[in-house]
């Protein structure tokens, strides 16, 4: 009997009870998580902010460079085709528009499709929301490209706008480059 | 409603609050203040054992997280981010009243007077108020709060070595009031 109760003195137990350190890990499992002051504390805070320089607003979101690069280039389009390609006007060139895009939309599906392929595999790591974000921004730069595109088919006699939609394939490859990279990975 | 959808609206919550705080909406800044105040004072009132001090600090780590919201990006919780500025304010009140409790080695902590008290029977929060101060630090941040010896270490800027035996010393000393 004295031997055992040693023994549990020695494990750090009380007599008949569990071991110490078991109970005292209860307690804090048991302590409050959060404690009261005893004043309101908001009046100060307050008085304290309502002093400093007014943060300037922020209208764009965080990540706002694609809904920048895709609103220019829809305005630049659709000034474009109001004040180069308007009724009455001639067309400036004789090129078959059509053909151009579509051979021109091979050569950068030819080089988009396998980065954004690539992308989706290597960025397995990145969490749920990451990814989103980063899916949202190409799905912006796409739907900017479509319409674009579309813009072009109706007014197919103006090799600026093939010229334009070219620039916005450019743009959307490096937009996939950079975030690519910015993800850690080398091209 | 399941309890993962009731933490994920809860929290969608909070980053509609924070984003209406950074364009200065006070009320909002403010429903923040109560969702996290308990939270805040309680880490205060633990590090400094102080509670008109602990008021104070929750005040300043407030007011320092309205300065830096705007760098907050939401890459972690808001409540882990504003917790850990008024751990840092905290700890930055402590080092400047005690500048060398918090740098001791392990040698000596094992020479500083354990105090006779710590035995008594009383509340688990009454005799972490009794631990000395940086045992009572390490304490609070590993065992309530939840951070490494490591990150402990870089915050109080000691060995992650005394870190482990502090803890050990404030764990042996609350258990004097278990017995």
């Amino acid at each position: 009997m004295a031997d055992k109760e040693q023994g549990n003195q020695e494990q750090g137990m009380r007599q008949g009870d569990e071991p110490v350190d078991l109970m005292l890990a209860r307690e804090i499992r048991n302590l409050d998580r959060e404690i009261q002051p005893g004043r309101d504390l908001w009046p100060g805070i307050e008085r304290n902010i309502s002093q400093m320089p007014q943060r300037k607003g922020t209208l764009w979101p965080g990540n706002w460079m694609p809904y920048a690069v895709a609103a220019s280039l829809i305005i630049a389009v659709s000034s474009l085709v109001v004040n180069l390609v308007g009724p009455g006007q001639p067309g400036a060139e004789l090129v078959t528009a059509n053909y151009a895009i579509d051979s021109m939309q091979k050569g950068y599906l030819k080089v988009r499709n396998p980065l954004v392929e690539q992308f989706a595999e290597t960025n397995k790591s990145l969490s749920p929301d990451t990814l989103d974000d980063l899916y949202r921004n190409i799905e912006i730069i796409e739907n900017a490209r479509l319409e674009i595109e579309a813009q072009v088919r109706k007014n197919p006699e103006d090799p600026r706008l093939v010229e334009m939609l070219m620039r916005v394939h450019q743009q959307e490859l490096e937009l996939l480059k950079q975030d690519y990279l910015k993800y850690g990975h080398s091209m | 409603m399941s309890k993962t959808a009731v933490v994920q609206d809860e929290r969608a919550a909070e980053r509609a609050l924070v984003a209406q705080a950074k364009n200065n909406d006070y009320g909002a800044y403010e429903q923040l203040y109560k969702m996290h105040v308990g939270r805040v004072y309680a880490l205060c009132v633990r590090l400094c054992n102080d509670r008109d001090m602990a008021e104070d600090l929750s005040q300043e780590a407030f007011v320092l997280a309205w300065r830096k919201l705007s760098s907050f990006r939401g890459d972690s919780a808001f409540g882990s981010w504003l917790y850990r500025i008024a751990t840092n304010t905290a700890l930055s009140y402590l080092r400047k009243q005690k500048p060398f409790q918090y740098s001791v080695d392990i040698d000596e902590t094992e020479e500083e007077a354990i105090p006779e008290d710590i035995g008594a029977q009383m509340g688990l929060e009454q005799a972490i108020g009794k631990l000395p101060d940086g045992a009572r630090a390490v304490f609070v941040l590993y065992s309530l709060e939840g951070h490494t010896h490591d990150e402990i270490a870089s915050m109080l800027n000691i060995a992650q070595g005394s870190s482990k035996a502090q803890l050990h010393r404030a764990r042996q000393l609350l258990q004097g009031h278990l017995k």
